[in-house]
């Protein structure tokens, strides 16, 4: 024990052990600190170019930019229902509805809504047959009897290798 | 009959169940035991898997894998002698690496260097405890969690313990899950862990561009020693950055990085033989190193402390502990234990800034060792 507290004690007073080691440490230290001091200078120059090209584009832009209101929608007095008349759509509405008895107006309403129920009821009808149609398409007779076939070997093939039980 | 008895001599003896001994069995339960690591606790199974298999390998009596130009020593000549594997890793590093949280909040580096505490109070305990200085180096370097760095230093400094040196680093990188979070809560308060920090500004990618050239100047001109891994780590990096080399890039960081990995794990493990091993200083290498490692986590953790007293916008201490080079694991524990203590917490990216500033520390640390001891 005497003998390794000797041996420490001998090695401590080596003066350029402990020195070395305090110099390698903030050596660590002062390479990482400089290290930083970069990283932030050119940080700090990266986002000034980065703000500057922002900038530019929008200071340099000839065409105006666009305003904050849609002016693309042409005022309303602009705007005919009839050739040579200055009525606006809403007014012109507001007039027939106000000039048409309830009934009437009922009725009108109750014909478009079928009017477009029927409409959009169209292409779902369509899709239906168009899929029923793949089996009905046009061709011989040999082909769809082949295709049959074919659908009941798949069924009934699936039907053989599916495991009893399941 | 005597040419028959010499000749069946010869044949038995060339059996390697006749040379057995309780040392290589006490090798093969070391192997096992890193398989075991690997397989079953999946610890860096990448590593932890080919490194256990090459233990196990070359603790079979008279396997011709390390002697001359034997199979295993022309992986160990070639590829860590020749410090071709671990500048390989930190090129493939590299280009994982993403520098960004540490361009981010620079101050980060400050606790990568903090972290690099415990290297050299290890370094003065490993000196004292009748290890030579270079001797010491290599062993003070395990903390820094890097493994590619340790073999590189210990390699350049003392060859002879680079079997028990990367072992240790790496087994020891494996438990980082284990060994942070009871280091962390001992040095921390609940206010403290709970501390949400601010979103990292945006970096933008001509400053990631930049960053590899940079670095590599400003640390380059200060310690040229270890310009072989660091050079690489940026290179690796601006492969990456660039964006126009995709195809080397992808290669950097899949194929040739599981090629050399399969390589080094073998080679490392194969420097680990009964003979070498079974000796009092590898035991006392991997106390030194559980000992390294708690002190360089004290130490990241500690520095966080020590700039939240001077800095307005206060850091979470948990991010200190990610110092500790070992990419990304130690971040992703920061970050399940910030988490932990506070659900609104997401420290990963600011964990990742001390996190990759430690492989700087690191590769710092050695060179500067390097650049005393070589």
């Amino acid at each position: 024990m005497e003998q390794i507290w000797n041996q420490v004690m001998e090695r401590l007073s080596n003066p350029e052990v402990l020195f070395g080691l305090a110099v390698r440490f903030f050596g660590v230290f002062i390479v990482l600190i400089i290290v930083m001091i970069v990283l932030y200078l050119s940080g700090w120059v990266f986002q000034r170019l980065e703000k500057k090209a922002q900038e530019t584009p929008s200071l340099s832009d000839p065409t105006p930019s666009p305003p904050k209101s849609t002016p693309n929608r042409t005022p309303p007095e602009a705007v005919s229902t009839s050739p040579g008349s200055t009525v606006p759509d809403e007014v012109a509405i507001a007039i027939a509805l106000a000039m048409v008895p309830d009934e009437v107006a009922v009725a009108v309403a109750l014909a478009l809504a079928e009017a477009v129920e029927e409409r959009d009821s169209v292409p779902l009808l369509s899709a239906r047959t168009s899929t029923l149609g793949a089996w009905e398409q046009p061709g011989s007779a040999w082909k769809h009897l082949g295709r049959q076939q074919g659908l009941f070997r798949k069924t009934s093939l699936s039907r053989d290798i599916t495991p009893r039980g399941e | 009959m005597e040419a028959l008895e010499k000749l069946l001599a010869s044949v038995v003896d060339r059996m390697g169940i006749i040379h057995l001994d309780w040392r290589y069995l006490v090798m093969w339960t070391v192997a096992f035991f890193f398989l075991y690591l690997a397989v079953k606790k999946k610890y860096e199974p990448l590593l932890l898997l080919p490194i256990g298999f090459g233990i196990f390998l070359v603790n079979l009596p008279l396997a011709p894998l390390m002697g001359d130009h034997e199979l295993f020593w022309i992986f160990h000549h070639y590829g860590i002698e020749w410090e071709v594997i671990p500048c390989v890793i930190f090129l493939g590093l590299g280009v994982m690496t993403d520098f960004g949280p540490m361009l981010a909040n620079p101050k980060s580096l400050i606790i990568g260097a903090g972290a690099q505490l415990g290297v050299f109070v290890t370094f003065l305990g490993t000196y004292l405890c009748g290890f030579t200085l270079p001797e010491a180096a290599s062993v003070a370097i395990i903390g820094g969690a890097d493994g590619p760095t340790t073999i590189y230093l210990t390699n350049a400094l003392a060859p002879q313990l680079i079997g028990p040196n990367a072992l240790a680093a790496y087994s020891y990188m494996a438990m980082v899950p284990l060994i942070l979070p009871p280091i962390i809560r001992a040095l921390t308060t609940k206010e403290e862990r709970v501390i949400e920090m601010k979103q990292l500004r945006h970096v933008s990618q001509r400053e990631k561009l930049l960053f590899p050239i940079i670095g590599t100047i400003a640390i380059g001109l200060m310690i040229p020693d270890i310009l072989p891994l660091l050079g690489m780590l940026m290179f690796g990096n601006f492969m990456r950055e660039a964006g126009v080399v995709r195809r080397l890039s992808q290669t950097a960081q899949g194929e040739l990085m599981n090629i050399v990995t399969i390589f080094l794990g073998i080679a490392v493990g194969a420097t680990m033989d009964a003979e070498n091993f079974l000796k009092p200083k590898s035991l006392l290498i991997f106390a030194f190193g559980m000992f390294d490692f708690i002190l360089c986590t004290a130490g990241g953790v500690l520095m966080v402390k020590l700039m939240n007293l001077f800095i307005k916008e206060k850091m979470n201490p948990i991010i200190g502990a990610a110092g500790l080079s070992a990419v990304p694991m130690a971040a992703r524990v920061c970050q399940d234990m910030g988490k932990k203590e506070n659900p609104r917490n997401f420290l990963l990216m600011h964990a990742m800034g001390p996190n990759v500033a430690g492989v700087i520390g690191t590769a710092a640390a050695a060179g500067l060792m390097i650049a005393m001891f070589r």
